[in-house]
């Protein structure tokens, strides 16, 4: 059961960096405006979440079946988990969640970065297009409010 | 200025298409540009996964 949950924290880990990198990897096509690559890495990125989403499932149910063995409550945190393991699973437990700890936090900051240069990039994008809405004096002048 | 085939400026011929209300086009590449955008955007809202962070929490 110990074993099977750290299996998946494991799989887990690895999907969290392919995920780290996937975002980060967006972040230069979008600053390289290279919106075909950044095409491809959303395909990508949503395979990858894809995965994420399936072992979330498995690693509730690993733990599931570890409450239950611990006498713990449902939805129980890893932490708790791993503080009422026995060693060396409490050990083991305890660095897999400072790794999935740190990675999360890692995903957390590049997607915010993503997400501020989506919409500054946005902007950018849709600027000629607003511009050519701003009226027009008769004279061609784009009229202001001083006007 | 740039002088348009009908004779008229470009500022003129953008100040008629502003006057009648009509924006102008978006170009292909760009309509492409900000859909990739919003892609990304609508992908990258839904990392992580609320259920991980719960659990490390």
């Amino acid at each position: 059961m110990f074993a099977e949950l750290i299996e998946v924290l494991d799989a887990e880990k690895v999907i969290l960096e392919e995920l780290v990198n996937g975002v980060e990897a967006e972040i230069r096509f979008l600053t390289g405006e290279r919106f075909d690559l950044l095409a491809q890495a959303n395909r990508e990125l949503q395979r990858i979440s894809r995965r994420l989403k399936d072992a979330e499932l498995y690693r509730a149910l690993a733990a599931g079946e570890l409450e239950t063995h611990l006498g713990l409550e449902p939805m129980a945190a890893l932490a708790v988990i791993a503080e009422k393991a026995p060693e060396p699973w409490r050990e083991m437990l305890s660095a897999r969640r400072e790794e999935l700890v740190l990675l999360t936090g890692r995903l957390e900051h590049s997607t915010a970065v993503l997400a501020r240069r989506i919409t500054d990039k946005i902007g950018e994008l849709e600027e000629p297009i607003s511009n050519a809405e701003v009226p027009l004096s008769a004279d061609g002048h784009a009229t202001t409010e001083a006007e | 200025m740039i002088q348009e085939h009908d004779g008229s400026t470009e500022l003129e011929a953008h100040g008629a298409d502003a006057a009648a209300g009509m924006a102008a086009p978006i170009p292909r590449e760009r309509k492409a540009a900000l859909l990739h955008c919003g892609v990304a955007m609508l992908v990258c809202s839904g990392l992580p996964q609320p259920s991980l962070a719960e659990f490390l929490r």
